[in-house]
């Protein structure tokens, strides 16, 4: 009996930790992530593989940005539930667009000290890591990469 | 050619498309006490309909799955129990008791063959059918019994337990149980350990009643009386006494309880019955003179 409610208190308890400490920090993060994205906003990341006109003469490098956020406790739970009965899983909704997002500002970032004015063919993978949380999702790894286009002299509004 | 001009900055994605976890433990409440209904409602269906479909299952079919009968107990070492007995000894008990068992329910209808296992190291006065009609009697109990009534009715019992296929019902229970339980938690080495955790059951108050029923009419039919079917439980009853906490909480029905049960019986039975002394295999050294004693008193 004693060991049934420690085991049933243990999982409540981890349960509110893993709600209070994900949710706390899932509001960071997206407090962040929109504050970053504001500054990056004129860095542009396009989908596209024919890079513009107005891009022919710029040089090209690989850019790549990679994340790797932990499921908590909670989520976990909530979507072996969800697994029973099927539909969406929020929980994991909200962590992979934190992931994605996350990522993209990354590679954003290595574009811009590389100085480039945009990322072409941008490409998103999302892997999960181990098997560090038994049969829960674990961790998640999003990778964006793409090609930064740097300008050249050649590339200077002036010259074209 | 005109080239489509390029977007002065990226979006701003929408929050509410991508991310639209907004009532998480809203969510996580509605889940967790629907499927907890849902999965409690099939656990229900499924144990009692265990019940029923019991009784369908070849006895056969038990016998063979649980041929290897699996002593649920600790056989403690030789050294340390100081009245352990030799081999051939417990042997001879073994048969013994076995050949009381084939003679108790010859004349049973639908008779299903029983494996008596004869347990020389427990003290504990004790008796127990598990799965594949495997009966267990310790040495205890046949130093606490005064005649082979007294312990043809804790056999009679047991064998009841297993005419009426409790075992089998018991574990089916237990195995939807944990079936579920598994499903639940993911956890499928669980179910594995199950079948070798079954052997130890413990019977409804109800089964229990019914198996004393059964048992004190196998015991008429047998003596032709129902004298010294109440031994064990009188014994017991002098040595533990009985709280009421006991009588909430235990599963067999309460000890004086089943002693008025007997007691009515043996109301209908001739005065005259004589009770049958145990065979000579069967005793235990220092029982010698009660067994004595208890003959004289029904003289």
């Amino acid at each position: 009996m004693g060991e049934l409610l420690f085991q049933i208190g243990l999982f409540l308890g981890m349960l509110s930790l893993g709600y209070l400490f994900g949710r706390r920090n899932e509001r960071k993060h997206y407090r962040s992530i929109q504050a970053r994205e504001d500054e990056l906003r004129s860095l542009l990341v396009l989908s596209t593989k024919i890079p513009p006109r107005s891009m022919l003469s710029h040089s090209s490098e690989m850019v790549s940005g990679s994340v790797v956020i932990s499921v908590d406790y909670f989520k976990t739970v909530v979507a072996g539930l969800r697994s029973l009965v099927g539909g969406r899983v929020g929980a994991y909704e909200s962590l992979l667009d934190r992931g994605r997002r996350e990522a993209i500002l990354r590679m954003q970032q290595e574009a811009k000290t590389l100085g480039a004015d945009a990322v072409l063919n941008l490409k998103l993978e999302t892997s999960r890591i181990g098997d560090n949380a038994g049969k829960g999702l674990g961790s998640i790894e999003v990778l964006a990469y793409g090609t930064a286009m740097i300008p050249t002299r050649a590339s200077a509004p002036d010259n074209r | 050619m005109s080239q489509p001009s390029l977007p002065g900055g990226n979006p701003k994605p929408p929050e509410h498309i991508n991310n639209a976890h907004n009532a998480p433990v809203k969510d996580l409440l509605l889940l967790a006490t629907g499927v907890l209904l849902a999965l409690l409602l099939a656990t229900l269906v499924l144990a009692y309909s265990a019940r029923w479909i019991a009784p369908f299952i070849p006895y056969q079919w038990e016998r063979d799955l649980f041929n290897d009968a699996h002593v649920p107990f600790e056989q403690s070492s030789a050294e340390d129990t100081a009245n352990t007995e030799n081999d051939a000894q417990a042997d001879a008990k073994q048969q013994a008791l076995q050949q009381l068992m084939e003679r108790l329910t010859a004349h049973q209808p639908d008779r299903l063959p029983v494996t008596v296992h004869y347990l020389s190291d427990m003290d504990i006065p004790n008796a127990f059918a598990t799965l594949g009609g495997h009966v267990f009697v310790s040495a205890g109990l046949l130093r606490t019994v005064d005649s082979e009534n007294g312990l043809a009715m804790v056999m009679a019992h047991e064998y009841s337990h297993v005419q009426q296929r409790h075992p089998l019902k018991l574990a089916l229970e237990q195995l939807t149980v944990s079936m579920m339980i598994s499903l639940v938690t993911g956890d499928t080495a669980g179910l594995a350990q199950l079948t070798s955790s079954v052997t130890l059951l413990s019977f409804s108050r109800d089964m229990e009643r019914d198996a004393d029923r059964d048992a004190l009419l196998m015991l008429q039919q047998h003596y032709g009386h129902t004298q010294g079917a109440e031994e064990f439980f009188e014994k017991m009853l002098d040595q533990h006494g009985e709280s009421r906490w006991q009588t909430v909480f235990q599963t067999h029905p309460m000890t004086s309880e089943r002693l008025a049960v007997i007691a009515k019986q043996k109301q209908v039975t001739s005065s005259k019955a004589q009770l049958t002394a145990l065979p000579s295999e069967l005793q235990i050294k220092s029982h010698f003179l009660n067994t004595g004693k208890a003959n004289k008193e029904t003289e």
